[in-house]
């Protein structure tokens, strides 16, 4: 097994497996002999003692549950620390001198970092290696910040590349989703500043052309296909959520604001080219997820299908129709799509 | 990645600090761009709260100019139509178009270097209005029946007679993208000081009704939105001096609370700048203002 996932998923079918012949059995479509049984029990709790030793693997529902509220717990406590780390250097560094000041903020990440390591080698479940990743990360990004303020450094938007680039190597050391996320959402917005300051614009001038998160969303999806070493331990998934987000919502904000386009054109035009992309764009990832057997992708193509379709219908129609007259015909469009998706369900099932 | 993670994170950490104080080295090192001495009227001492004890000063600063009370800025300033375009702004759409207000909010800002001026022509003409603005509202008071406006006259009177006492001299009188000619055209290094900035467009349509400026007739006007070096971290070896200053909650270009004394207004230190080969600024030096060394 390669990661806690893979190993789960193993678990998991054993348990499935389990349930399953005892149904079998019970409705007596198959017995196993008393030796097939125990040969198979035997392997099972060896290679289950394995996994839960290795990978500090869920054996029940409740662990399961308990398990998530673990991670809840972990990044709430996480947050709360980084809060309070940030709070207190802004509290004391006035009665430090520049040198020491200097010292602790080069010094905090590395010493994070090298803790977080310290509770990797002695703790499977990662938690307070979780932790002090997330310190590393934000005594990181106080060092650019302080020092910034200083020694009165312009700002830039290189802090963000840094900030990611830091995160990401993190998120691969420790196969840690949430500072993935973190840094590739550093990343973007730093290809976003980048792209929109061409020409001597204001970097941060970027959030007021949605295009240039729409480029720089494109830059993330294809990363992984990319660089195939990238969508390792699952994290391909993270690299396309943060890529199609970034591409829906800034098509979806030029659907309705034409004039924040680069594009110096009618903004009835505009709207209406955004929004036409927006669906195609939208079907597109859909097919591209059932392809591919992307759930997360095809989950993401779906709900902005129905948020630009829905959006649609409000122009349309929410002026023209009275309010339950709306609802009423949305309701309607929404279940015969609903009976379609059966439809073709069924279709999928008899070609199989 | 697993194997030399922690290296590699480590590595990045030291190398981008390596980065970043190669930076400021080489913005201190060799001679400063410019060398200046400000007062506390430049240079505001920043309220400071329990939960941050670091020390900063403000650059405080104008556009070259003279703004009233009642008509914003009668006069274009420099930052008009041509230097807009000098700096990288798209004006070619004609400004009495109907369309001109909706293609104009489309521009964005931009990044440019900043000349400031410290007192010269810009303060002369400055205090020369001053007292021309003084004249018109004693004469507009001189005619003036109704009380309350009355009042308001006299209260702005006066408040015009006290700015010269605690406004700031430094103004920003030129802008442009290439530094070395902007030091070119100033070559007076303790007087004029080059900093980066950030600049907008802003398209006036020349109504009446909405126009603070009352120009009457369309126009471009651009405006500093931003001086990059404009907050001053004090290092500690200059915090004594500062520190149990209280601070001067006042100073808008056209605002004084009343219960100040000429005394109160009177700047307190004198800071010495620095501005380095990436137009960055550091405090060199505060001294404490002898009362009679005003000006």
């Amino acid at each position: 097994m390669k990661n806690k996932e893979e190993a789960q998923r193993r678990v998991d079918r054993i348990q499935a497996f389990r349930e399953e012949l005892n149904d079998l059995e019970e409705q007596k479509v198959l017995r196993l002999s008393p030796e097939q049984k125990d040969s198979a029990r035997n392997f099972h709790k060896t290679l289950i003692a394995d996994l839960t030793r290795q990978f500090d693997t869920d054996l029940t529902e409740a662990e399961k549950k308990l398990t998530g509220e673990m991670k809840v717990l972990t990044f709430l406590g996480g947050t709360a620390l980084c809060s309070s780390v940030f709070f207190f250097f802004y509290r004391m560094w006035g009665l430090i001198p520049v040198p020491g000041q200097i010292l602790l903020l080069v010094s905090a990440p590395i010493l994070f970092l090298l803790l977080m390591e310290f509770f990797a080698k002695r703790e499977k479940t990662l938690y307070y290696a979780t932790l002090a990743g997330m310190l590393a990360f934000l005594c990181f990004v106080l060092n650019l910040t302080v020092l910034g303020s200083i020694f009165n450094i312009a700002p830039s938007p290189n802090a963000f590349l840094a900030w990611g680039l830091l995160a990401v190597i993190i998120a691969y050391n420790k196969s840690q989703r949430l500072l993935l996320t973190v840094g590739l959402l550093c990343i973007l917005g730093y290809l976003a500043a980048k792209l929109g300051s061409i020409g001597g614009v204001f970097w941060f001038a970027c959030f007021e052309r949605p295009e240039n998160f729409i480029l720089a969303g494109g830059i993330m999806i294809a990363l992984p296909v990319a660089v195939k070493r990238l969508g390792v331990m699952g994290f391909a998934c993270i690299y396309h959520l943060i890529g199609l987000l970034s591409m829906f919502i800034s098509i979806l904000v030029l659907s309705f604001v034409g004039n924040s386009s680069y594009l110096d054109i009618n903004e009835a035009i505009i709207e209406g080219g955004y929004q036409l992309a927006g669906f195609i764009l939208s079907g597109l990832t859909i097919w591209i997820g059932i392809r591919n057997k992307l759930g997360g992708v095809q989950n993401i193509g779906v709900t902005f299908f129905t948020l630009y379709l829905y959006m649609k219908f409000f122009d349309w129609w929410w002026e023209l129709l009275p309010i339950y007259l709306f609802f009423l015909l949305v309701s309607l469009i929404t279940i015969g799509l609903l009976a379609l998706f059966k439809r073709l369900r069924a279709n999928m099932r008899e070609a199989i | 990645m697993k194997r030399y993670g922690l290296a590699t994170a480590i590595g990045l950490v030291l190398i981008v600090n390596i980065f970043v104080f190669s930076g400021v080295v080489y913005n201190r090192s060799g001679d400063p761009d410019s060398i200046i001495v400000l007062t506390e009227r430049e240079a505001r001492l920043i309220p400071g709260s329990k939960d941050n004890t670091g020390m900063f000063l403000e650059l405080d600063w104008e556009l070259a100019g003279f703004y009233q009370y009642d008509i914003h800025r009668p006069q274009q300033s420099w930052l008009d139509g041509n230097k807009l375009e000098e700096l990288g702004f798209d004006v070619s759409f004609p400004l009495n178009d109907t369309k001109a207000s909706k293609f104009y909010r489309r521009s964005l800002p931009m990044e440019a270097y900043i000349v400031l001026e410290y007192g010269g022509k810009p303060w002369e003409l400055w205090l020369k209005k001053n007292l021309d603005y003084q004249k018109t509202l004693a004469e507009k008071f001189a005619l003036e029946n109704d009380n309350t406006k009355k009042e308001a006259l006299e209260k702005n009177l006066k408040q015009r007679k006290r700015l010269p006492l605690a406004k700031s001299r430094l103004f920003a009188i030129d802008a442009g993208n290439e530094p070395t000619q902007l030091r070119r055209k100033y070559p007076v290094r303790d007087r004029f000081i080059i900093v980066r900035g950030k600049i907008e467009l802003t398209y006036y349509s020349g109504s009446y009704k909405h126009d603070k400026n009352k120009r009457k007739k369309p126009y471009l006007e651009g405006s500093i939105r931003e001086l990059f070096s404009s907050k001053l971290f004090v290092p500690d070896s200059e915090r004594t001096l500062i520190l149990n200053l209280k601070y001067r909650s006042y100073l808008s270009y056209y605002w004084i609370p009343k219960d100040y004394s000429d005394a109160q207004l009177k700047p307190r230190y004198e800071v010495e700048l620095k501005f380095g080969k990436r137009y960055e600024a550091w405090i060199s030096n505060i001294k404490p203002l002898q009362p009679e060394a005003q000006s």
